[in-house]
């Protein structure tokens, strides 16, 4: 039966019915329109910078070299954006991690509203540990993909050093380009190392601007707690 | 644990595209039924809006777990982390019965995220059964087995697909989820009277109906679950319903779905049938 699924195989161990081949194209067109749906409610940007034919013969080559190995499609496509980076697709890989990160943000731990925090003194720093939302994804990006955030953009992403962030706001998952060091910082919080670990390393003039970012992301709910 | 459960009425699908409106309006059905998967949360995590939903709902109520990923006929060993995550489903919401499928769903760590159908054979009844026996232990809860639509059969069959169904349920003391568009579709498709299938279920094993829609392709019926639940289908609810009496009534409708007032207009139709069919 798998080897049908994939578009080979013998008849031999089905019962004899009329219309078989059309039997047997059931179950198999049935496998690779599941996989493609997930994949393009998944990574829609990524579908429509494809378009349905070309996406559809991704699909298949992305389907024969990482099969569904989840339980829930809402998880197939984990691989998408590593699969991308290998056939040198340029900055589609990194779109497909923004739009892998929309999906892990949604469903990323206890929803809760976000709510208006204040940033530390600086004096408290050393001692402080952050407690980020989980829903909060920082990413180091090679490219600009962050312009296509927007489904109807049709920007061309440049080369260079990128950030952005990808949250959920209460019901919606959005993204905020940052700069790739404030994305690099911001990563290094979710690994749970603690303030002063993070800014031991930067310059002293970078204190300020540090202390501005904070702010935004505390006032955009990036930030549960301090501890 | 036979398929005695609690009488629930009639219920329809929580799905996403009304998780709005089901907060707002407390729709006029009895209970609702989730896909398990989807609220079992993923490697990253468990959490998000779809619980948050789950846990509002689940208050106001009954929520009952449907499955599609148990793979109970799989010769894989059965998944420990999914058991878990589905113990952990089961130990938030409380249902009265959770359920899934006889089949077979991959095979060496491969999901094909399809319904298989496996071949009615002794052997496969004491596969099956001893795998749902160990589920049921473990989940401590009523355990109902939907059967599926199908488009092949495979050779060797030692029994009908009804006295496969009636004999793993029997097996393995558990309930039956009888999807009566699947039992009609099969009819079709494998050329079988309908009702010779639900008098050969046994009456003290079904649990839960499903009802749904499908699509006719010049003859061959395809299993759709995307659309209002046919005449002939309705028909044969009633025949279902005159033979086992009041059963709890799901109205499944997986794609295109509807707005959630026609999903609630199909649940109204399902409970007249029950009213007008079974004697008080």
């Amino acid at each position: 039966m798998r080897e049908h699924l994939r578009g080979r195989g013998s008849n031999d161990m089905f019962s004899p019915c009329d219309r078989l081949e059309e039997r047997i194209a059931v179950y198999r067109d049935g496998y690779y329109e599941r996989l493609s749906e997930a994949i393009r409610d998944n990574f829609p940007r990524v579908y429509h910078v494809f378009g349905d034919v070309a996406f559809r013969e991704m699909l298949f080559e992305f389907a024969q070299h990482f099969p569904s190995r989840v339980r829930n499609l809402n998880e197939f496509g984990a691989c998408l954006p590593g699969f991308l980076a290998e056939r040198e697709r340029g900055w589609l890989a990194d779109l497909a991690r923004l739009e892998w990160a929309a999906v892990e943000s949604f469903f990323a731990g206890p929803l809760e509203k976000n709510t208006p925090m204040v940033a530390p003194p600086l004096e408290k720093w050393e001692t402080t540990r952050v407690v980020l939302d989980p829903s909060v994804i920082p990413l180091e990006l090679d490219w600009s993909v962050t312009e296509r955030w927007d489904l109807n953009s049709a920007a061309e992403p440049r080369p260079g050093d990128f950030g952005a962030v990808v949250y959920r706001a209460w019901e919606k998952v959005d993204c905020q380009t940052v700069a790739r060091c404030d994305a690099r910082l911001l990563l290094r919080l979710v690994e749970g190392q603690s303030l002063a670990e993070v800014t031991d390393d930067l310059p002293p003039e970078e204190a300020p601007r540090i202390q501005t970012s904070f702010a935004t992301w505390a006032k955009l709910g990036w930030i549960r707690g301090f501890e | 644990m036979s398929g005695k459960v609690t009488f629930l009425g009639v219920g329809i699908g929580l799905r996403r595209e009304h998780y709005a409106q089901v907060l707002e309006s407390n729709p006029r059905v009895d209970w609702f039924e989730i896909v398990s998967e989807n609220f079992m949360g993923t490697q990253r995590g468990w959490g998000g809006r779809p619980l948050h939903v789950l846990d509002e709902v689940a208050r106001k109520y009954p929520v009952v777990p449907h499955g599609v990923s148990l793979s109970l006929g799989s010769s894989d060993p059965l998944d420990e982390a999914y058991l878990e995550r589905l113990e952990a489903l089961c130990r938030r919401i409380d249902p009265p019965w959770i359920s899934d499928h006889l089949c077979w769903t991959g095979v060496d760590g491969e999901n094909f995220h399809d319904l298989l159908p496996l071949p009615y054979t002794e052997e496969a009844v004491r596969h099956v059964a001893e795998r749902i026996a160990r589920v049921q232990h473990r989940l401590q809860k009523p355990f109902l087995l939907e059967n599926i639509s199908s488009y092949l059969c495979l050779k060797g069959a030692e029994l009908t697909e009804w006295e496969f169904l009636a004999e793993v349920s029997r097996r393995a003391d558990c309930g039956i989820l009888l999807d009566i568009n699947n039992v009609y579709v099969n009819s079709r498709n494998h050329g079988f009277r309908p009702e010779d299938y639900l008098n050969g279920i046994p009456m003290d094993r079904v649990g839960q109906f499903h009802l749904a829609g499908h699509y006719d392709r010049d003859g061959l019926l395809i299993d759709t679950h995307d659309t209002a639940v046919p005449d002939a289908v309705w028909s044969l609810y009633r025949f279902a319903l005159e033979r086992f009496g009041p059963i709890s009534t799901l109205i499944e409708w997986d794609a295109s779905v509807p707005t959630l007032d026609a999903l609630v207009e199909e649940a109204v139709t399902a409970r007249e049938y029950q009213s007008v069919t079974v004697a008080p």
